[in-house]
């Protein structure tokens, strides 16, 4: 029984993508239910997809899929940013278009033969592919994130609770946004190797949406979707060992059960 | 009686050329329970976000004693956010410490205190969302309490309460009052106003201020325009349009 729990992780390749789903569910947990209560589910499919042309060229340059995401994501945030200011056919249709736009961009790029063999990793991930330096990557990007977000929970939650007193409480709504967005993309950052363009999303909002139904209160719930993100990480691993599925789509899955399941236990919330 | 919140020729807007408010003179003294009536975009928000700072000053002067503090409609706050009422009573104190600093135990300490002055602290655990309209009322009371706050400006405390709620909400308007801090209340209703000590009437500009004698026909009509019906028996009512702000 106990073999049957390590064999998945006895390598030094199974180690790795144990240690790194483990940080990308440290932090896309809790991020992810302030994502998901300061209504930003959208933005964070929006900016995933829209780095997919950053990604691309990174392949097609050799150059690490780190690298091409910052550059992508860059270029998506101040897309998406100023496309957030079209108020003659709406925001959300204008995002829409900008992220269609980019999404096609990095399609058209990823389909030239002379781009490597790539695109299923960029587009589903591979946690199982993950070096070294990835991981060191990931680690000090997760514990920036997981500290930003300590530093700001207060001003996090009065600007999303009560956006209209938040700023004669000395709280600017317009700036902890925008401070959720950064840390959004320093996310996907690092999730986007392992998980991929499409699925990181997943990861980002399932779990945290799961625990916000859970769990009662701020903390339990930051702390359960924590722990239902890793939770998923791992579940998804072992499904990949076992049933031989890729891994990235079975965490995806996985994460997305989570929220599946919470759903169906409402009961477990008490009632005052 | 000192003074804790005084106007002079207070004019201020955000759009160019179009002022919100105007001409708005008033006193209010410590312990002073103040109604601002007037029409749905007659400017007492805007009047509160003078007080606040928020509006932007084009002439006149405001002068505040000690802090200020914001008691929004209940509906304004989202009622899904997994807060408790002590968290919410705490966030008046987050001007305690720096944003990136835990709070000071007293900071809590003072939060729970403001719970007990409006008789919450049974409830100190529930979240926000599960309180009733009266009960989420008060938590919002609580955190301008927390905030040691000596000017309270309350935006219609007591739309959408029933009887009993809003009987609640009174009383601890009026323990407030008895100790010494200035209310703002911004309402429709011109009966609560008829309670006050003074009454603000406003549309765009300052109609009246005074005890609540000045509420006569005249200066309602003048405050409301059309919205002002007279009712069978001759009581008079505003039509009230909802708006989003």
């Amino acid at each position: 029984m106990l073999d049957a729990l390590t064999d998945p992780f006895a390598g030094e390749i199974g180690m790795r993508a144990l240690a790194e789903v483990a940080l990308l569910g440290l932090v896309c947990g809790p991020l992810g239910a302030w994502i998901v209560l300061y209504r930003q589910s959208y933005a964070a499919e929006s900016l995933a997809h829209a780095a997919l042309p950053g990604l691309v060229l990174a392949s097609l340059a050799g150059a690490p899929l780190l690298v091409g995401a910052a550059g992508g994501l860059g270029v998506a945030a101040v897309a998406i940013g100023l496309a957030g200011r079209e108020r003659r056919v709406g925001s959300d249709t204008a995002i829409a278009v900008v992220v269609t736009t980019l999404f096609g961009l990095g399609v058209m790029l990823a389909l030239r033969p002379e781009v490597p063999a790539r695109l299923g990793e960029i587009l589903f991930g591979d946690p199982l592919s993950v070096s070294g330096a990835d991981l060191a990557a990931t680690a000090v990007l997760a514990l920036a994130v997981l500290a930003a977000l300590g530093a700001f929970h207060r001003s996090l939650s009065l600007a999303g609770f009560d956006p209209q007193a938040a700023r004669s409480l000395g709280v600017r709504p317009e700036r902890l946004e925008l401070v959720l967005l950064v840390l959004l993309a320093a996310a996907t950052l690092v999730a986007v190797g392992a998980l991929g363009n499409l699925l990181v999303v997943a990861i980002l909002l399932a779990p945290g949406a799961a625990s916000l139904r859970l769990a009662r209160g701020m903390g339990p719930s930051l702390a359960l979707a924590a722990c239902l993100a890793v939770a998923a990480g791992v579940a998804g691993l072992y499904a990949s060992y076992y049933l031989e599925l890729a891994a990235g789509a079975s965490i995806a899955l996985a994460a997305v059960a989570t929220f599946a399941l919470a759903s169906l236990v409402p009961a477990l919330r008490p009632r005052a | 009686m000192s003074a804790l919140v005084t106007t002079k020729g207070l004019r201020g807007g955000y759009a160019p050329g179009t002022d919100a408010i105007s001409e708005i003179d008033l006193q209010v003294e410590a312990g002073q329970i103040v109604a601002v009536l007037g029409p749905n975009g007659g400017g007492k928000t805007s009047f509160f976000r003078a007080l606040l700072g928020e509006l932007p000053r084009r002439s006149g002067s405001v002068e505040i004693e000690g802090r200020v503090a914001y008691v929004p409609q209940t509906e304004r706050a989202r009622l899904d956010f997994p807060v408790s009422a002590l968290d919410v009573a705490a966030m008046g104190t987050y001007a305690d410490a720096p944003w990136y600093r835990r709070l000071p135990e007293r900071s809590r300490a003072r939060a729970s205190g403001a719970l007990e002055l409006v008789g919450l602290q049974g409830e100190a655990s529930t979240l926000f969302g599960e309180l009733s309209g009266g009960q989420r009322q008060r938590v919002l009371i609580a955190r301008a309490l927390a905030r040691e706050a000596r000017v309270l400006l309350l935006d219609e405390p007591l739309g959408g309460l029933d009887r009993a709620s809003a009987s609640r909400v009174g009383r601890v308007l009026d323990d407030l009052r008895a100790t010494g801090r200035a209310i703002l209340v911004a309402t429709h209703d011109i009966n609560d106003a008829r309670e006050a000590d003074r009454v603000l009437c406003i549309n765009r500009r300052q109609v009246a201020y005074g005890p609540p004698e000045v509420l006569d026909a005249q200066t309602l009509e003048r405050t409301y325009g059309g919205e002002l019906i007279t009712l069978p028996g001759g009581g008079q009512a505003v039509v009230v349009q909802h708006h989003s702000h």
